[in-house]
Order: structure tokens, then sequence, then C-alpha cells
């Protein structure tokens, strides 16, 4: 096993809770001496930086959350000195004002560390080449990545988003071994080099790929490696936490949170407490370290479930399953919670179908009605269009059983869905609120 | 074997998207005998006899669209009245069961494309009863 950082990487539970505690303690007592804000957020919980004792006392601690941010725009959480913040990135505002996030050195340098050690534990290192085509500027996932790049001693092709075909031949010219983007760009990409003749496994040396930014599936995964030749890893972060901050190691067995900077909780999303260890909740995330825009408790409004079960690599941090869903991604429909994960997963599981697709959500009468749109899987295409008809059945027989809710499938041409280059909105909700 | 092949071509229930299906075909040099369009809600098929159907096939495909080739049935009717009656009628007592069929004209009588549930079995019944299926040399 090749560790960025062996010591920490591999100590014992204890170890780490002790550090968490410690980082927590000083945390909490910096942010009830500096933050006007937290200050009177804790007088208002009745807390006191004394009464956290153990780990445990940190449910005594008030949560936060996007509304916070929102909230106290642009800066007004910030406890670091103005003259030590060295950077901000600004993550879009689909509702409202955006939110910023600034950077002191560091907290660079604690997110390239994070990174930087998540990319040596699926074997990257100095002598790859990473083409990073998260976007550069305000968002946090280019400049991030591209940080962690340089950490790790690699090389890193700033290629952004956008220009796919000059991607590909960068790829190609460059000799890239690695690529940062989202999984359905990637997707994107794999379909365009085809139309170039361009064969991955073949003519590139591109090994493996670190994806995120938007929710994806083990059967997207399945199908991005048996195409590509690639190991495809999930990363996880968000821009309140920083930006793009952890991975899975080469086991792909659950994202490797590194304790010493993050701790993370898993909170039952209707009564606020914490759920036994291995099941399913909300993630609260405390980021134990940062300087500019202390992160504490943080509701981040993804549903995962934790393990501290050691590693098959041989780390001991707690390990991030694949997120099941979001708080606000869940869509209601006749009364049952449907995520798109599970429409993904059951497309995944359809040979005949692609997993492009689309979900419409439309009010008729007074009850929802979904309808999901696909591609077909061009080798299943026929002239027979009841076997066409076939396939949409099947796939609303699939879709039926997993989501208990009545799904209209329609099939749809390869490639006339939308491809989206940044987060994938596949969901388009027609619903007349009254 | 008197069957003649057909490209059948899924279309994007979209304004111009004919004309990319059709355009590809033109540049591919290939002349198109006879045609249908058969409509669902979000896509349609559009079946074509062709000249040069080897061509246009690789042309689609290298475009990208989604294309099938199929085997069906071509027989000569007569242009006047009662001449499918005449078609339809004997592959109702032969048992032939027709899935779709269309006609273009040609010369001074018609050709009338069946797709039949079982081509081989169909064309047989059909050329024991009289009929002369027409091969692709027929058509162009």
């Amino acid at each position: 096993m090749e560790c960025w950082n062996q010591n920490i990487e591999t100590m014992g539970r204890e170890d780490i809770e002790r550090m968490q505690l410690s980082s927590l303690k000083e945390l909490v007592s910096r942010l009830y001496d500096s933050s006007p804000h937290y200050h009177s957020r804790m007088r208002e919980a009745g807390v006191l930086p004394g009464d956290i004792l153990s780990l445990e006392d940190i449910v005594r601690l008030p949560t936060m959350n996007k509304t916070d941010l929102r909230d106290n725009y642009p800066d007004k959480l910030f406890t670091a000195p103005p003259e030590d913040v060295i950077r901000y990135h600004v993550s879009s505002g689909t509702t409202g004002k955006p939110t910023v996030v600034g950077y002191t050195r560091n907290d660079i340098e604690n997110w390239s560390e994070s990174l930087a050690r998540s990319f040596a534990s699926f074997g990257l290192g100095k002598r790859d080449v990473i083409q990073v085509s998260n976007g550069y500027g305000l968002f946090s996932g280019g400049l991030g990545m591209h940080y962690g790049v340089e950490k790790l001693g690699a090389a890193a092709v700033p290629a952004s988003t956008g220009g796919t075909k000059k991607q590909i031949d960068l790829i190609r010219d460059l000799k890239v071994t690695a690529i940062a983007c989202t999984p359905s760009y990637l997707v994107h990409m794999a379909e365009v080099a085809e139309g170039m003749g361009l064969d991955f496994r073949n003519d590139t040396r591109m090994r493996a790929a670190i994806l995120g930014a938007e929710p994806w599936s083990e059967n997207m995964r399945r199908h991005i490696e048996g195409k590509m030749g690639i190991k495809a890893q999930n990363c996880y972060g968000a821009s309140e936490l920083s930006g793009p901050l952890f991975t899975e190691c080469h086991e792909q067995d659950g994202i490797h949170i590194w304790g010493d900077l993050c701790l993370v909780e898993v909170i039952d999303p209707e009564t606020g407490e914490h759920v036994g260890d291995g099941e399913r909740g909300e993630l609260v995330f405390t980021m134990l370290r940062r300087e500019a825009l202390p992160i504490i408790r943080y509701r981040i409004g993804d549903l995962s479930e934790i393990t501290w079960e050691k590693c098959n690599c041989g780390r001991t941090h707690p390990r991030l399953q694949r997120l099941t869903g979001r708080v606000d991604d869940m869509i209601i429909i006749r009364g049952i919670n449907v995520f798109p994960s599970q429409v993904e997963h059951v497309l995944g599981e359809i040979d005949e179908v692609t997993q492009q697709y689309m979900m419409i959500i439309e009010s008729r009468g007074v009850m929802d009605n979904m309808s999901v749109q696909v591609e077909l899987d061009p080798k299943a295409f026929t002239d027979d269009i009841l076997a066409l008809r076939g396939i949409s059945s099947k796939v609303a027989k699939a879709l039926q059983e997993v989501l208990n809710v009545k799904v209209d499938v329609q099939l749809m041409e390869p490639g006339s869905l939308p491809r989206f280059e940044g987060k994938a909105k596949r969901v388009i909700d027609k619903r007349v609120m009254m | 074997m008197t069957l003649v092949k057909q490209l059948s071509v899924m279309v994007e229930n979209r304004v111009g998207r004919l004309a990319e299906v059709t355009g590809t075909i033109g540049e591919a040099g290939a002349n198109i005998l006879g045609f249908s369009i058969a409509e669902g809600e979000n896509f349609g098929i559009v079946r074509f006899i062709l000249d040069r159907t080897d061509e246009a096939y690789a042309a689609l495909k290298a475009n990208g669209h989604t294309v099938s080739c199929s085997d069906v049935i071509a027989l000569p009717i007569e242009d006047n009245p009662g001449g499918l009656h005449r078609v339809a009628a004997r592959c109702a007592q032969l048992g032939v069961n027709i899935a779709y069929a269309y006609a273009f004209r040609k010369g001074d009588g018609a050709v009338l494309v069946l797709k039949a549930d079982d081509a081989l079995r169909s064309i047989s019944l059909l050329k024991g009863d009289g009929f002369q299926p027409l091969d692709k040399k027929d058509l162009v």
C-alpha cells in the first residue's frame, strides 16, 4: 500500500478520535470567542465550550445549513482576519443568493492534502498526468482538484469544461493518465471519442477517473470502466466543505473521510439524533481545521451511511458508502419517496436502454404522474414496434418494482436527450403546487 | 429467396430530424424507391427501400443515426380498383399475417411492401399461390 501520509492514514480509531476531540474543543473555543454568530447560537442552545468533554457531546452544539451561509452573505460567518483570506469560491445560487466560501493559506493546504492522500490511495503519483475537466472559476471543483494534483506532484492539465474534442486530443497528446470530471461528462466524452474513431483503451494512457459533483451509480461505474478500460473512482465533497475532498481507494469500497480533517456524523433527518453504526441517515460535517469559514455540524442534505471497519487497503479512517440520495433531491410522488439514483440503478440493469434519462413529474388531475424518458441502446433498435413497446414495458415494470410507483416509460432516440457538462439536471417537476 | 432489404431509422420527434436522415441518405448517393413513416409519441420509425442500401446504412451509422436492416416482401399489384384487395384477400386465405405495409407506384402498376410475421414462410406461401415477389433488380 502506497500511502501519502502513512502515520495518519493508518492510525487506530482511538487515536483518530482523540485527535478529533482535541481539534473540536479548540474549534468550539475559538468560535465562541471570535464569532458573534456562533457565540449567540451556542448561548441559545445553552452550551459552553467547556461542555464539550467527549465526541458524543457534539450533539449539544447547534447544527447549521445552507440557509445560514446565505443569510450571512457574503462573509459575515468568516472568522479569519480579512488579510489572511487568500481565495474565494462562490457557489451558484439556484434559489436566492449565492454562498461564498473563503480560504486561508492553511485551508487551501489542508484541502490539497486531503486530495493528495485520496489520489495516492488509488495509485496516482508524481508520474501521472491528470486532466482536470471540472469547471475552473468561482466553482470550487476545478481549482480544488488542480491544487490537489500539484500537491501530489503530478502534472495538471487545466482543461476545465467544454471543448470536448480538444479535450480528447489533449488526453491522447499529453499522455494523460487520469481525468477529474463529472460522470455524465465522461460518458459524453466517451461518446464523442467514439465518433472521432479514438479508442480509450488502445489510443490513450488513461487508467483512472475521479468522478463526482453529481449522483451516480455502481452500474454507471461498470459501464464507464468496461467501455473505457479505466478505474472510475467516486469522489465526495461540496463547496461548503471546501470543494472536492475525498475519494475511494483502489478497493472501491467506500470513500475515506480523513478523520483528522473532518468529523462526520449520521443523523436521523427527522429527529436529529445519531443513528447506529452502519445505519443510513443524513450526513453532518464538521471541518475540524477550517479557519476562514468555520463549518460546524453542517447539514449538507446528503443521505448515506458510515463505517469505521478497517478497509482492506489498510486505512483506518471512516468510510462513506455510496450516497443514496439527497434530502432535497427526494421527490415525493403520490406520497412515496423517490430518488433519481434509484431510477438510474434500475436502468443500468437493463441492457436494451442506456443511462441517459429524464424524469418528468406532472399533475394529472389530483394525482401525480411520473414518466421516465430513456434513450434506447442503439443495438436494441428493431423495426418491430411491438418489440420496442416490450422494452418500454420491461423498464416500466422494473421501475415500478423498485419505486412502488407507477411509471410511464418513453423510449427515446439515442442522443436525443440533453447532455450535461456540469451537474446533471434529470428531473423536471411540472407539478402545480397548491 | 426473393426478399428485399429495408432500412428502418429511429427518428426523434423534432422539427428537422427527418431532414437530417434524408440528407444523409442523399449524400450517400442512395435513391429512395419507396418509404413510409410510422408515428410514435417521442419518435417515429421511417422505413426506406433504397437502391444502394449498404451505402446508406453505413452513412446513417456514421452520422450517429439509429438504424436497423430487415427483410420485407415486395409484391407487384395492379394499379386499379381492387388491386390491393386482391392481395389482401389472398393473404387472409393463406393465413399470412401482415404487421405493416406500404405501397408506391412503379411504371404502370404499383408495388406493395409487406412486413409479414414469418417472412420465409409467408413468401413461400405467396409463391405457391402464384405471386411473383419482386427482388431489388425489379425495383430499381
